[in-house]
């Protein structure tokens, strides 16, 4: 500097060139070069700087351009700062610039702040010619300062913000000065504080924790991170978090512990209740026999949960088990998608989801529904979770089942099924019903299924449709037609609402059965009844008229009850045989059988097979009955040596068939007083069959005995 | 037509009742009333109390046809008529009766007489009949 101080061409400044400067103002220059604070000299009124080398390094890119130049013009931007200063020490003062930024170019160095002192120096006539300028850089402390400032704030905000207290100790760890954030947070007072006083506002079952924790970090200086339970002001407790670390002061000793309390009661309450979760989690998956696991591929290697393990009918174990343990203990198919897994690529979370029957093992039987996901950094890692869904297979089994066999019900049935919403607008119709009316399950939706329905029962069907929903149910009797046969027969109909958990009507499932045959049936019944009503109120008039003819005239009583037993065996004949015909065999042998049981050896029966009708058979038994008597009391089953001859045929007449039926009895040696007989059983020989069937009666006596011939017409 | 039986009070035992003895004058004397009925025994029996009762019996008859030859033949005061007639319906005599004008009742064993009005209309006994029933009725035909 020195150098360019002596090569600036000086002459042309208001100093004039060097050799003819006064020699206060050389000794001032030498001064100023000599220092090694910041240094210049300002010279006469044009101000003319003159400057050391550790003021050329603050100058930056204005040095070497500024030596011997006027300060204003230097400085243009900070003259207006330093101006009165200057002009003050120019007046006689010296003075203290303190902090003042100075608008300096240093390369590398940022000097913006100043402190100086600027002395005021005399010429030899004692004016004030010059002003000299020592100073030092103050910027970097006063930034540090200034950033140790602002950190200490940032600091405390921040510390603030999420600690509750904020204290100091003594280097023994003993509280000396006050913390009204703790105070505020424990509810202590100041007397309670200070000291060991803390240790009281801790949960009894911490405090001894805590004190051991606290006097272990003040032997080894070292770090305070604990957790306890600390009293709050409303007399509860919290969980707080304290941290303390030593001060130490430039020599390395410890100069006093700083610590805050951080209040973590709700992230201790968070994580009890994540404990408690996770325990409910595991009891869950325990209980609900789901395990969890990781295979690895490569290996095929398995790592699995006790759930896990279980499902498959291992022990507990923290050894991975090998992938053969387990396909050894599945079914075929199992065995077979598992080998597909592991030879072929695995894609990055790719995920699985599959059943696994067990047929070995201790959990044999049970089916283990897995899933499982790759993991995308690894997909040769599945992770996933198994579980039992042996109990909801069968459930779902059960119900394939039941619903198989409801349909096979539905269409196993001879009723006509199908499905209506509303008032009778159907939305499906069993194949019975297409398989009867010919009609397409699609044409008999809607109201289609009333077109096969006979048109004079529509009305029938639709008004019992419009009586359904508050009836609850749908009840009704109606033609429908058999396509096949191209007939209608009755059918009975009837659907029941199904309702949902409301008990609102969701729809109508109905069934038709065929009543065609049952109402024939009724019918015919209706018709038997009436013929049974009239038969047996005939038969009565019949028995009324018999007795009345017996024992109303006198007869022996055994005259009405023996004819009576008579009409009994035909009728017992007709409804024996049950379809109302009675042979004509059959009849003969039991009037026959009745009356003369011990002489079958005399008597011959036969002839053709004929049925004789209900209308032919009373008379006709009757008629037999008389025969039948008058040859036990009279005739030829009376004596050892008489015969009876008992034959009929059909025989063909101008009117149509006829029975003719010949009784011929011999070996009977008549008494003359039973030829002239004439009595009500001849009558009713002669005269009844002629009268009620138009038959005809030769009845003669004969020197062996009765020959008699009845003819009947018949059907 | 038929052998004419004694003349002996009925004592029917469905019918302990005796005819009414204060009655002088049989109840239906001199009137000639139709029986057209098939059963032979309930016939005789039926024409053996009309007799008892005073009435002329024409018949009887067991079916349809000889009952409308005998109406064109013989002079008829009333007629009891069996509704079913060996399967045949006795309605065509009922029919030429009422084109007579000639009153008749229904005897019968049916639950149901055809649905016709002026069949219902008629007087109907249901079997077994009971004499003094049966007297009374065919009088109350012929006083009407």
């Amino acid at each position: 500097m020195a150098a360019r101080i002596r090569d600036l061409e000086w002459a042309t400044t208001p100093l004039g060139p060097i050799a003819r400067w006064p020699d206060r103002l050389k000794v001032m220059v030498e001064q100023v070069l000599a220092t090694p604070l910041v240094s210049s000299l300002v010279c006469g009124p044009a101000r003319v700087l003159i400057y050391n080398d550790a003021a050329a390094r603050l100058y930056g890119d204005r040095h070497p351009g500024a030596l011997g130049h006027p300060l204003p013009d230097v400085f243009p931007e900070g003259w207006a700062t330093v101006a009165p200063f200057y002009e003050r020490a120019f007046a006689g003062e010296t003075v203290q610039v303190t902090g003042q930024p100075l608008d300096t170019r240093g390369e590398g160095v940022r000097a913006d702040m100043f402190e100086a002192w600027l002395t005021p120096v005399r010429d030899v006539e004692g004016r004030i010619a010059y002003v000299h300028m020592t100073g030092h850089e103050v910027g970097d402390r006063a930034r540090a300062e200034t950033a140790l400032r602002e950190s200490e704030t940032r600091h405390r905000l921040l510390i603030e913000s999420w600690a509750q207290a904020v204290w100091e100790t003594d280097a023994d760890g003993v509280v000396v000065a006050d913390s009204p954030s703790w105070r505020a947070y424990t509810g202590q007072t100041l007397e309670e504080w200070l000291g060991y006083g803390w240790l009281d506002a801790i949960h009894p079952d911490d405090r001894a924790c805590a004190e051991r924790k606290w006097r272990e970090a003040m032997a080894v200086r070292g770090l305070v991170n604990a957790e306890f339970r600390l009293r709050a002001p409303d007399g509860g407790w919290r969980w707080t978090n304290v941290r303390a670390a030593p001060v130490r002061d430039p020599s390395g000793r410890v100069e006093k512990w700083a610590g805050i309390n951080i209040d973590i009661e709700a992230r201790k309450q968070a994580e009890a209740a994540l404990r408690q979760s996770e325990e409910l989690r595991r009891i869950a998956l325990t209980s609900g026999r789901m395990g969890t696991w990781r295979w690895d591929l490569r290996d095929r290697l398995i790592w699995g949960d006790a759930a896990f393990l279980d499902l498959w009918g291992f022990p507990p174990s923290d050894e991975p088990r090998g992938l053969a343990d387990f396909t050894d203990r599945m079914s075929p198919q199992g065995q077979t998608e598992m080998g597909e897994i592991i030879t072929r690529a695995i894609a990055a979370g790719e995920e699985f989801d599959g059943q696994l029957a067990v047929v070995d093992g201790p959990t044999e039987g049970r089916w283990v529904r897995w899933r499982g996901r790759a993991e995308r950094g690894r997909p040769w890692i599945v992770n996933g979770v198994s579980f039992d869904v042996t109990e909801q297979r069968l459930a779902e089994e059960r119900l394939r089942a039941s619903e198989e066999r409801l349909r096979v019900l539905i269409e196993g049935m001879p009723q006509l099924v199908w499905r209506a919403v509303d008032d009778g607008h159907w939305t499906w119709a069993s194949p019975q019903w297409t398989a009867y009316t010919g009609q397409s399950d699609a044409d008999s939706h809607g109201r289609g299924w009333l077109e096969p329905v006979h048109p004079e029962d529509r009305e029938v069907a639709r008004a019992a449709w419009s009586r359904a929903v508050e009836a609850g149910i749908f009840e009704a009797e109606y033609r429908i037609h058999h396509g096949p046969e191209q007939s209608y027969r009755w059918f009975q109909t009837r659907a029941a609402p199904v309702c949902d958990e409301a008990g609102a009507i969701v729809e109508w499932l109905g069934t038709s059965t065929d009543i065609d045959d049952v109402r024939a049936l009724q019918v015919r019944l209706e018709v038997l009844v009436r013929e049974l009503q009239h038969r047996s109120r005939n038969l009565i008039g019949v028995i009324t008229a018999l007795s009345n003819r017996t024992i109303g005239r006198g007869s022996p009583v055994e005259s009405f009850t023996i004819r009576l037993k008579a009409l009994s065996r035909a009728q017992a004949l007709l409804s024996q045989s049950g379809s109302d015909t009675v042979a004509v065999e059959a009849l003969v042998r039991a009037e026959l059988a009745a009356h003369a049981d011990g002489a079958c050896d005399r008597v011959t029966v036969g002839g053709p097979a004929v049925m004789l009708t209900s209308e032919h058979v009373q008379n006709f038994a009757l008629a037999l009955h008389e025969l039948a008597t008058n040859a036990v009391k009279y005739g030829a089953l009376k004596e050892e040596t008489g015969r009876l001859s008992v034959t009929w045929d059909v025989i063909q007449a101008a009117s149509g068939r006829r029975l003719a039926l010949e009784w011929v009895e011999s070996g009977v040696d008549l008494e003359p007083e039973t030829v002239t007989r004439r009595g009500y059983g001849r009558e009713l020989i002669e005269k009844a069959l002629a009268y009620a069937l138009g038959g005809s009666t030769e009845y003669v006596l004969t020197a062996g005995g009765v020959r008699c011939r009845i003819e009947l017409p018949l059907v | 037509m038929l052998p004419q039986p004694k003349a002996v009070a009925s004592t029917g035992w469905l019918e302990p009742e005796k005819l009414p003895v204060s009655d002088p004058v049989p109840a239906l004397s001199g009137r000639r009333v139709l029986l057209v009925e098939d059963e032979y025994l309930i016939a005789l029996d039926m024409e053996h109390n009309l007799k008892q009762a005073g009435a002329e019996v024409a018949g009887p008859v067991p079916d349809a046809q000889q009952a409308l030859a005998l109406i064109e033949t013989v002079p008829v005061d009333a007629a009891i008529l069996d509704v079913n007639l060996r399967g045949e319906s006795v309605y065509s005599v009922a029919d030429q009766l009422n084109a007579h004008g000639i009153p008749y009742l229904f005897a019968t064993g049916e639950v149901q007489i055809a649905d016709r009005s002026d069949y219902r209309s008629r007087p109907k006994l249901e079997k077994p009949i009971l004499v003094d029933e049966l007297v009374r009725a065919v009088g109350r035909l012929m006083r009407n």
